[in-house]
Order: structure tokens, then C-alpha cells, then sequence
């Protein structure tokens, strides 16, 4: 599942004027990790969600491993999306919720027998054991990134898919984020994530970058 | 399905809004007390108005010795009404025995009469549409016009007077009903988008995490319903008792619960649904 994601001349557009995507080609094989870079209103995101199926082109296609993600079935999405772990540009964490249930959210979901160990386990990974009670909203902008990126794996997906996940970070943050999907990259997991910062993408030497300028790839490296 | 999932995050609902849920549970209670009080009331009254309804009836009592064919005339006249639903001609003799029946007590008085001491009468029981109208008292007056027609009684007072408050309640009930309702609608409708309001986030997170919206929002539903149910169950149980206690049936109640919980229903659906 998951070994391939191929977008084929995919086009989106918003309220009928705006050109999202236009024309977009290109495939991503299990195990890579590509950075779509460019500026804000690129498309960087549309294409993410693309990915995960929550808009579907206006032409062409989007395949996972092979399914065109516009004739499967509702049911069909929501199992290729168990495979896949997403950090969304807002975070999406449950403000009003401890460190803890945030992290073991997708894991009741699930109906996870190992939810304690796999909790701790995470939280001793991503240093935030001594906040562990802790409401979402009390953590820094680097911890809520760090909560994020770890909820998205804790139900080892085999993509990991992060929108903007440095922006607003110090650097030391960034520098922690990004060596950790290095690690999880090590492992197999393919990673797609959106970012104006150019600066990280030289931290990751085997990474492919697609560069978005309106709608558009104009460079592939 | 991990049902132990979803019965956490219906807590969860709960816990996270329990004023709101605190206010609807007021709204509830206020809303389904006044108006099962109010059909029950009317019920009650209806019922006791189909029992006075039956025992009434009216009188036309006759000379002694009236010319047979006035009294036919009499009631021809009755019988021909559209709200008469039955005539009966009571002659002397069988007004003697009804007397008997009614009164065993008192039967040794009658052997002081050589013959039947009663008038010959006719008694005439109305449909009741007669009580809407100002009917009896009008016929009345037209029948004690007949030169046999001694006199004219009837014991319908009661029963017109049940049937004038009836009808008052009926109307007061409704346009409380209805005040009430232009009231309740956007005050619910707004309760239940804040308490969603406050769990989108999650709709959205279940969907990206690779399961179905639909049993949260099942859940979203049934937690809407919650408060609803509970109060529905203590109306349920203090309208059955009262129900009991003055013979009158609990249905009219139910049917209230069931017409609410519909209305739940469909606003939760119509939250879910923007």
C-alpha cells in the first residue's frame, strides 16, 4: 500500500478563476523524500491534499499504488488514508486536550489494544514526558509541532505528509524535526512536505524537490 | 466499529459543553412539562365533558290528556333537528316504572296515586355539535312555545360550560404552543452549533485518520438526544402516574415526546449537515 503516488496532468481549480494546479505531472515511489517547495500560494498544499484524497482534480489523476483516487469508493479513501500520517499547516491538535489524549487519539480510534506503551514510548521519543497532562495549548509553537508530527506516526503510517511544518520554528526545532523524518525516511517511510524553507532542504542530500510557481512544477531536482 | 471510541468522545460532548447541555436540559424539562400539563389537562376536561356529555339530556314534559297529534307535531319537530341525535317518548306508565327503577325506595309513595302521577314527556338527547352552537337554550325556548309543552328542562349547563373552557384552553394551549415554538427552534438550533462548534475539529481528524464521519456523527446525534430522552423519561413516568390517577390515557403525552425528538432529530441533522 502506498508505494507510489503519481499525479497525472492534474488540474485544480477554486471558484472557477483561480488555477490551483494546472497541468501537474509526476510520481513519487515509496521510500522518497520530496520536498515541494515555493512560494505561499503555489499550490504547495493543494497538492498535499490531493494526496490524501480531501479534493479531487478538476482533470487528469491522482493515483495511490494505481487507485485514481476520483473513481474509488468513500470506504477505499479511508483505508489508504490509514495509511498515511499527515501534519496539517494549523496542526489540527485538540486544544482542549492534554499532550497524552492527543497522542492517543488516533490510536482509540483505531481500537488499539497497546495504547499506554505506544503513548509513552512516543512521548519519551519526542521529549515531552515531563508535559505528558499538559493541555495542548499551553505548549510552545515548536512542542505543538513536535505533538503533531509524533500523532501523525504513532500509527506507523508508510507516508508521511507535513504542510509548512517549520513555520514559525526556532531553529533548534527545525533542526529536531527535520533529523526525525530523516530517521523515519532511514526506515522506509516515503515523506512529501510543503515548505518556503529553502534552507532545510540542504539538510536532507538525498531529497527530490519540486519547485510550485503558480499551479505549475518549474523545476525538478 | 470501536464502540468504546465513541462512547468516550459522547462523554467527551458532554463533559466539554455541560452548561450548554445544562441550559438544553432546562429548555427540555420546562418546554415538555408545560405542554404535556397542558394536554393532559385537556384530555381530563374532555373526558370529563364526554361523561356529563352523556348523562344530559332534555325534557319536554306535556299537558294531561294534549292532543296526540300535537305531541307527534312536538316530536316530528325533534326528531327532524340536525342536532337531536335521538328522541324518546316517555308515556305516563313507563315514566311511573322509571321512577320504581331509579328510586325503589320510594315506590310505596306511588300506590297514593290511583294512576301515574308523571306527565307523558319526551326525552331528547343532543349530537354534540348542539353544544357549540347556543343550540339548547334556543331550542328549548322554541319547543315551550307549543301550546301542549307544559314545560322544558334540561341538565346540558354543565356540559356547555366544560365545552366553553375546552375550547379557551385549546386556543390559549396553541398560541403558547406556537409562541413557544418560534422561541424554542432558534434557541435550540443555536445551543446544538456551539456544542459543534466546539467538536469540528474532530469530525475532520476522524475522517483524516482513516475512519468514517458517520458514527461520530451518530454519536453527535445520539448526545444531542441525551437530555431529551431524560427528561422525556421523567415526563413519561409523572404523566403515566397522573394519567392513572384521573383515568385519562398517557398517548396525547407520547405522541408530545415522539413530535420532540423528531424535532431533535432533524436539527441535529440540519447541524451536521452545515
Amino acid at each position: 500500500m502506498a508505494d507510489k503516488i503519481e499525479f497525472e496532468n492534474v488540474s485544480v481549480r477554486f471558484n472557477t478563476r483561480w488555477l490551483a494546479l494546472d497541468n501537474v505531472s509526476f510520481s513519487i515511489k515509496k521510500g522518497d523524500f520530496v520536498f515541494l517547495v515555493g512560494p505561499t500560494g503555489a499550490g504547495k498544499t493543494t497538492v498535499l491534499r490531493l494526496i490524501y484524497g480531501d479534493i479531487l482534480p478538476d482533470q487528469g489523476e491522482v493515483r495511490i499504488d494505481g487507485h485514481p483516487l476520483s473513481k474509488i469508493s468513500k470506504r477505499k479513501l479511508l483505508e489508504i488514508r490509514t495509511k498515511m500520517g499527515i501534519v496539517f499547516q494549523d496542526l489540527m491538535l485538540l486544544d482542549d486536550r492534554s499532550v497524552f489524549e492527543n497522542l492517543a487519539f488516533p490510536l482509540r480510534l483505531r481500537g488499539d489494544e497497546d495504547i499506554m506503551r505506544k503513548v509513552v514510548s512516543t512521548l519519551k521519543d519526542i521529549n515531552l514526558t515531563h508535559k505528558s497532562n499538559d493541555i495542548v495549548s499551553s505548549l510552545s509553537r515548536g512542542e505543538q509541532q513536535r505533538l503533531a508530527l509524533a500523532r501523525a506516526m504513532i500509527n506507523e503510517p508508510e507516508v508521511l505528509l507535513a504542510d509548512e511544518p517549520f513555520s514559525n520554528l526556532h531553529k533548534s526545532d527545525i533542526d529536531w524535526l527535520i533529523d526525525k523524518m530523516n530517521k523515519y525516511n532511514e526506515l522506509g517511510l516515503t515523506v512529501v512536505l510543503s515548505t518556503h524553507n529553502f534552507e532545510v532542504i540542504t539538510r536532507v542530500p538525498k531529497a527530490r524537490v519540486l519547485k510550485i510557481e503558480e499551479g505549475r512544477i518549474i523545476l525538478e531536482h | 466499529m470501536n464502540i468504546r471510541f465513541y462512547i468516550q468522545e459522547l462523554f467527551s460532548i458532554m463533559r466539554k459543553s455541560r452548561s450548554d447541555f445544562i441550559f438544553l436540559l432546562v429548555i427540555y424539562f420546562l418546554s415538555l412539562v408545560i405542554f404535556s400539563a397542558a394536554i393532559q389537562s385537556y384530555s381530563y376536561i374532555s373526558k370529563l365533558l364526554d361523561e356529563t356529555f352523556s348523562a344530559s339530556y332534555m325534557k319536554v314534559f306535556f299537558e294531561d290528556d294534549s292532543d296526540e297529534r300535537m305531541v307527534s307535531l312536538v316530536r316530528k319537530c325533534a326528531e327532524e333537528s340536525p342536532v337531536v341525535e335521538r328522541v324518546e317518548l316517555i308515556t305516563k306508565e313507563k315514566a311511573r316504572d322509571e321512577f320504581k327503577s331509579r328510586f325503589p325506595r320510594y315506590s310505596a309513595l306511588l300506590e297514593l296515586f290511583p294512576g301515574s302521577p308523571f306527565p307523558q314527556n319526551l326525552e331528547i338527547k343532543f349530537s354534540s355539535r348542539a353544544l357549540g352552537v347556543g343550540y339548547i337554550d334556543e331550542f328549548m325556548g322554541f319547543l315551550s312555545n307549543f301550546p301542549v309543552v307544559s314545560n322544558v328542562q334540561h341538565n346540558y349547563t354543565s356540559a356547555i360550560q366544560l365545552y366553553r373552557i375546552r375550547k379557551s384552553l385549546y386556543g390559549i394551549w396553541a398560541i403558547l404552543f406556537l409562541t413557544f415554538m418560534v422561541l424554542y427552534i432558534p434557541l435550540n438550533l443555536s445551543f446544538m452549533r456551539s456544542i459543534f462548534e466546539r467538536e469540528k475539529k474532530l469530525f475532520y481528524l476522524v475522517e483524516y485518520f482513516g475512519s468514517s464521519r458517520r458514527k461520530l456523527e451518530a454519536t453527535f446525534v445520539l448526545a444531542m438526544a441525551i437530555p431529551l430522552l431524560l427528561v422525556s423519561a421523567l415526563t413519561l413516568v409523572v404523566f403515566r402516574n397522573l394519567g392513572e390517577l384521573l383515568k385519562i390515557p398517557i398517548y396525547p403525552v407520547v405522541y408530545l415526546l415522539l413530535f420532540f425528538l423528531f424535532l431533535q432529530m432533524i436539527f441535529s441533522f440540519d447541524v451536521l449537515e452545515k
